[in-house]
């Protein structure tokens, strides 16, 4: 087991495509961190400079207290687990499993099968041990490739969107099932995604990048509740946070919010000015009578459990998405009016950065 | 009523069948033609009209030929120059495509291009090149003399073949080997040849087809008749004033049949979708 530190980590491609930007990262030992971001934003390569798959164009990669950047792949004791798997298709699962310990050396062949038959049993592929990949299914390949990485007992284990090929029943299983399996054996696991479910449901902390820069590196539920900009808050939560250009002007025992449909008076402390005010679709709610924003349906989507509506606002027919109760099923072209706790309102300035308000009670987490 | 491409299944068998037999026998007749000449009396391989099946067969001619010819020696060359040719040529190749098609490196399109130049040149043009730089190497009248330009020749075509294949296996095999801890030497011993087998396969069926079927490098850089390989020595069959046919038939026959062993062998290998299952599809 061990800490991984990466100190003002870059990655320049081709002298001038800027792959990763000056990453600062610090992953406990044993913690679970999910890296998470679109596609192109650096994650995968982050990962793989970990892995030693790639080099590092400048800062500092340590595993443990080694600093690792000129440290080979085989060296770093690192396990990877990759999206599609890379199982040795002329190997059984048994060859597959026990290949790294064999080129090891340094393990009796007893050792080596005792350790990849407690492998199969954890993972519950012991019958699988004589097939070769082709004749399992995507699940079985995956925990496959999982058992070959656990075998060898690695430090860190770093898994590149290993269910990203799996359908949504399975990939929902193997979410538990890997959480279950890390827990178990307290490996420190850099887990890389591009769903954010992922990135919310299985991670002690996530590391959000875009453009190569980490944009935020907190506890799921913080960076759902506090994002530090506003990359984050649409990235974060699903349907994205809706966002509304604003003016803000400070009154006695609050401010003023107009533009893009609003028109209405929050109980908050915030400087005058123009902002991007946001807010997510579950933080609506269905006035009873006069609301904060009107709106006209567009579209209703029923989810089973609740209802997603897609909505206009104001006169340039903004878009935005409200989640509202599955009993709550309005027709297209039906005037709504939504209100919100001010509570949840979130601001950002010109440059994306969110704006601290008054309204930032301490979270649940940490009270 | 029936529309074009709805012909009833039995009449449009019927017609892909009778194309593909047509064809297949276009093939075969030469190769039929001479198996049942060996079989012939000569004086019935000239006879007019010419006889499709021979009027009474004999094994005359294969006694004579295994008698009275060095046939097994030649076989035994071309086995040699084969095996020889397989053995360098691949041993260039597979470095050369695994390089190329894992790496950029500056020239790479350049190099692979210069490779497929060389297939362009015919073997005649550069003979008396080859000739003086044997001589000048002591490689003259030595089996290395053959085997050294039948390898240069079938190495564009195993660069590019083997480049090709290999670009086609993930490179996550290759990058999960390295962090399992296997060298460059280990990933391509254990993990890449084995996936590369099919196209292997086509590698040295080509490269062993082609070396032993060289009669001009034979002819030119070899004197001694206990090195002839079995095109040299059909060759040798030919007389200044007169040429036993049958013979030449014969021992061309007895040439072939270690190639057709070969290939019922190789058959079993030339397995298809080797990678299948190393990744989701």
């Amino acid at each position: 087991m061990s800490r991984v530190t990466l100190s003002n980590v870059g990655k320049i491609y081709d002298g001038n495509v800027r792959a990763v930007k000056d990453v600062d990262l610090e992953i406990e030992d044993g913690e679970f961190l999910v890296m998470v971001g679109p596609s192109g934003c650096g994650k995968s390569t982050t990962l793989r400079m970990i892995a030693g798959l790639e080099t590092v164009t400048n800062g500092k990669i340590q595993i443990g207290d080694q600093v690792v950047n000129d440290v080979r792949p085989q060296d770093r004791n690192i396990a990877m687990v990759f999206q599609n798997y890379a199982l040795y298709p002329h190997m059984t699962v048994r060859e597959n499993m026990s290949f790294g310990l064999r080129l090891s050396g340094g393990h009796s062949d007893e050792e080596i099968d005792e350790r990849v038959e407690d492998t199969a049993e954890l993972l519950e592929i012991s019958d699988l041990l004589e097939q070769h990949p082709k004749q399992l299914s995507g699940g079985q390949q995956q925990r496959v490739a999982l058992g070959r990485a656990i075998v060898r007992d690695p430090d860190v284990f770093l898994m590149d969107e290993p269910l990203s090929n799996l359908d949504a029943k399975l990939r929902t299983q193997m979410r538990t099932e890997l959480q279950r399996i890390q827990e178990e054996l307290g490996v420190t696991t850099v887990y890389v995604t591009h769903d954010q479910t992922e990135a919310m449901t299985m991670g002690d902390r996530i590391a959000i990048l875009n453009h190569g820069e980490l944009q935020q590196l907190e506890p799921p539920e913080r960076c759902y509740d506090r994002p530090n900009n506003e990359f984050v808050a649409g990235f974060i939560g699903s349907p994205s946070m809706n966002f509304f250009d604003v003016d803000v002007t400070a009154t006695g025992d609050g401010i003023q919010v107009s533009g893009s449909g609003f028109e209405t008076e929050l109980d908050l402390n915030l400087d005058t000015g123009s902002y991007t005010l946001g807010i997510r679709p579950e933080d609506f709610e269905v006035a009873d009578g006069d609301g904060r924003l009107n709106t006209v349906v567009d579209v209703v989507e029923p989810m089973g459990s609740d209802n997603f509506l897609y909505l206009e606002t104001g006169p340039n027919e903004i878009e935005l998405t409200a989640r509202v109760d599955s009993t709550f099923r309005p027709q297209r072209g039906d005037s709504v009016s939504l209100t919100f706790d001010p509570n949840d309102v979130h601001f950002f300035a010109p440059d994306g950065t969110r704006i601290s308000t008054d309204n930032d009670q301490p979270l649940v987490s940490e009270a | 009523m029936t529309m074009a491409g709805h012909e009833p299944s039995t009449l449009r068998r019927v017609r892909i069948y009778g194309v593909l037999i047509g064809l297949l026998g276009l093939v075969m007749l030469p190769f039929y033609t001479m198996f049942a000449s060996t079989l012939k009396p000569q004086s019935e391989i000239f006879s007019s009209p010419a006889t499709l099946i021979p009027a009474d067969p004999t094994i005359g001619a294969y006694l004579s030929v295994w008698t009275q010819t060095d046939v097994l020696i030649w076989v035994g060359n071309s086995f040699l120059i084969s095996l020889g040719t397989v053995a360098i040529a691949l041993v260039l190749a597979i470095p050369a495509a695994y390089a190329c098609a894992r790496n950029d490196f500056v020239g790479k399109r350049a190099f692979l291009l210069a490779v497929l130049v060389v297939q362009m040149f015919a073997p005649v043009v550069l003979i008396v090149g080859m000739f003086d730089v044997f001589v000048a190497l002591n490689l003259y009248n030595s089996y290395l003399a053959v085997i050294i330009p039948a390898a240069a020749f079938t190495l564009p075509f195993n660069v590019w073949m083997l480049y090709g294949y290999f670009k086609t296996i993930p490179i996550e095999l290759e990058e999960s080997a390295r962090i399992d801890g296997a060298s460059m030497l280990q990933i391509l011993t254990k993990i890449i040849l084995p996936l590369t087998k099919p196209a292997l396969v086509a590698s040295v069926t080509y490269t062993f087809l082609y070396a032993w079927n060289r009669l001009l490098f034979v002819l030119t850089f070899l004197t001694e008749e206990s090195k002839y390989n079995v095109p040299r020595g059909v060759f040798s069959m030919v007389g200044a004033l007169q040429t036993d046919w049958r013979m030449m038939l014969t021992a061309s026959v007895i040439g072939i049949i270690p190639l057709l062993i070969l290939f019922a062998v190789l058959e079993e290998y030339i397995v298809s979708g080797m990678t299948a299952g190393a990744v989701k599809d």
